[in-house]
């Protein structure tokens, strides 16, 4: 099982939002948005609700379980 | 691409600036020793403690040949992101060609010298050609750092469309960087020595002033990157994605290393195979364990 997200997009929805303005919101550096997106990286429970609260979106809207 | 290529540059011009500076620093020993050497070569006098201080002079070449290569990579990242070659572009790559080339003729001749200085011969006509390969270097080095950190300056402003993270990774970047480097250097140094030790004495104190001296820039590194750090609380040093990565590469670099090491203190320490072998194992773990940990954490991090 992985964990999908539709951060990436989330970001074009918002405003054509950059991985670095993300980055910054939420305190992480560019190359772990970038991984999450990719889903190369599961993120703690925190970021990913930080994430959702950035996007001001449930977290159930941005990530998701996807059974393989 | 274009990110990964201002990222790639951001690294390769700090690293670059790093050696730079210190093969200034080594260019003022070397000065400053041969101003000291020439009379007494000259003179045909004993060396006396200017002979321990001229044994470290290959160090100030090892620097200042690792630094024309690494400016050779990143002068070729510059013009290709900046796609413009200006007039100070071509005499930095001329300078640097001449630079490099007067790396190898500085030790031809600093050869020559010790060679002609037994023989008893005169070597006043070599010292001037040395002075002038020196000044070459320092031109070389102190317009390089200048354009450099111009060059920093540059793609720091023109973050417009590349905004800066708050979680700075280019230091955390860069260190892995210099440590995979100094790893490398440190590697084959040790190898070197180890060989060379079954014919010349190379004492403990040769290896452990050598060691430190090639763990130099990657501590000059990790100490800019604590300074940073030293502002923000211990959890937040790495954010989660570093911490991960900087774990699971500590964690495989020990499982390594403990096998690996235990094999080489078995060999190094085998009286048939090597004499005088057994102060070379620890300079092998170091630079083992760091080549290994800064390249698996680099693997680990651009693990898209």
């Amino acid at each position: 099982m992985l964990l999908g997200n539709n951060i990436r997009r989330l970001r074009f929805e918002k405003g054509d939002i950059s991985q670095e303005v993300l980055a910054n919101g939420v305190g992480v550096t560019r190359q772990t948005i970038h991984s999450i997106e990719k889903v190369k990286f599961v993120p703690s429970a925190l970021l990913a609700f930080k994430i959702a609260l950035f996007f001001d979106t449930p977290v159930d809207q941005v990530f998701f379980i996807v059974d393989n | 691409m274009f990110r990964l290529n201002k990222k790639i540059i951001r690294v390769f011009t700090i690293a670059t600036l790093l050696l730079g500076v210190i093969s200034l620093l080594w260019l003022v020993y070397d000065y400053f020793l041969y101003k000291q050497l020439k009379p007494v070569i000259l003179g045909f006098g004993e060396l006396g403690s200017l002979e321990q201080m001229a044994e470290f002079v290959w160090l100030s070449y090892l620097f200042m040949f690792m630094v024309h290569i690494i400016a050779g990579i990143t002068l070729l990242l510059h013009l290709r992101y900046f796609r413009v070659i200006r007039l100070i572009n071509i005499i930095i790559i001329l300078l640097g060609i001449t630079s490099f080339l007067a790396v190898l003729s500085d030790w031809a001749i600093l050869g020559d010298i010790l060679k002609e200085y037994e023989a008893g011969w005169d070597t006043s006509g070599e010292w001037p050609i040395l002075y002038i390969l020196l000044g070459i270097h320092a031109v070389f080095l102190l317009l390089l750092t200048g354009i450099f950190a111009g060059v920093l300056r540059r793609l720091k402003v023109n973050d417009g469309e590349e905004m800066a993270v708050k979680k700075d990774e280019m230091v955390f970047t860069a260190a892995q960087y210099v440590g995979l480097i100094c790893g490398i250097i440190g590697l084959v140094w040790t190898v070197f020595a180890l060989v060379l030790s079954q014919r010349l004495p190379v004492s403990y104190y040769h290896m452990l002033a050598t060691s430190i001296l090639i763990l130099i820039p990657y501590g000059l590194v990790v100490l800019y990157w604590f300074i940073l750090k030293c502002k923000e609380k211990i959890g937040d040093w790495y954010d989660e994605k570093q911490s991960r990565d900087v774990y699971r590469s500590g964690f495989i670099t020990l499982v390594v290393t403990i096998p690996v090491m235990l094999a080489l203190y078995l060999v190094i320490h085998n009286d048939t195979l090597f004499t005088r072998g057994d102060y070379f194992w620890f300079p092998f773990l170091v630079f083992t364990s760091l080549t290994l940990f800064s390249v698996l954490t680099l693997i680990h991090y651009h693990e898209t």
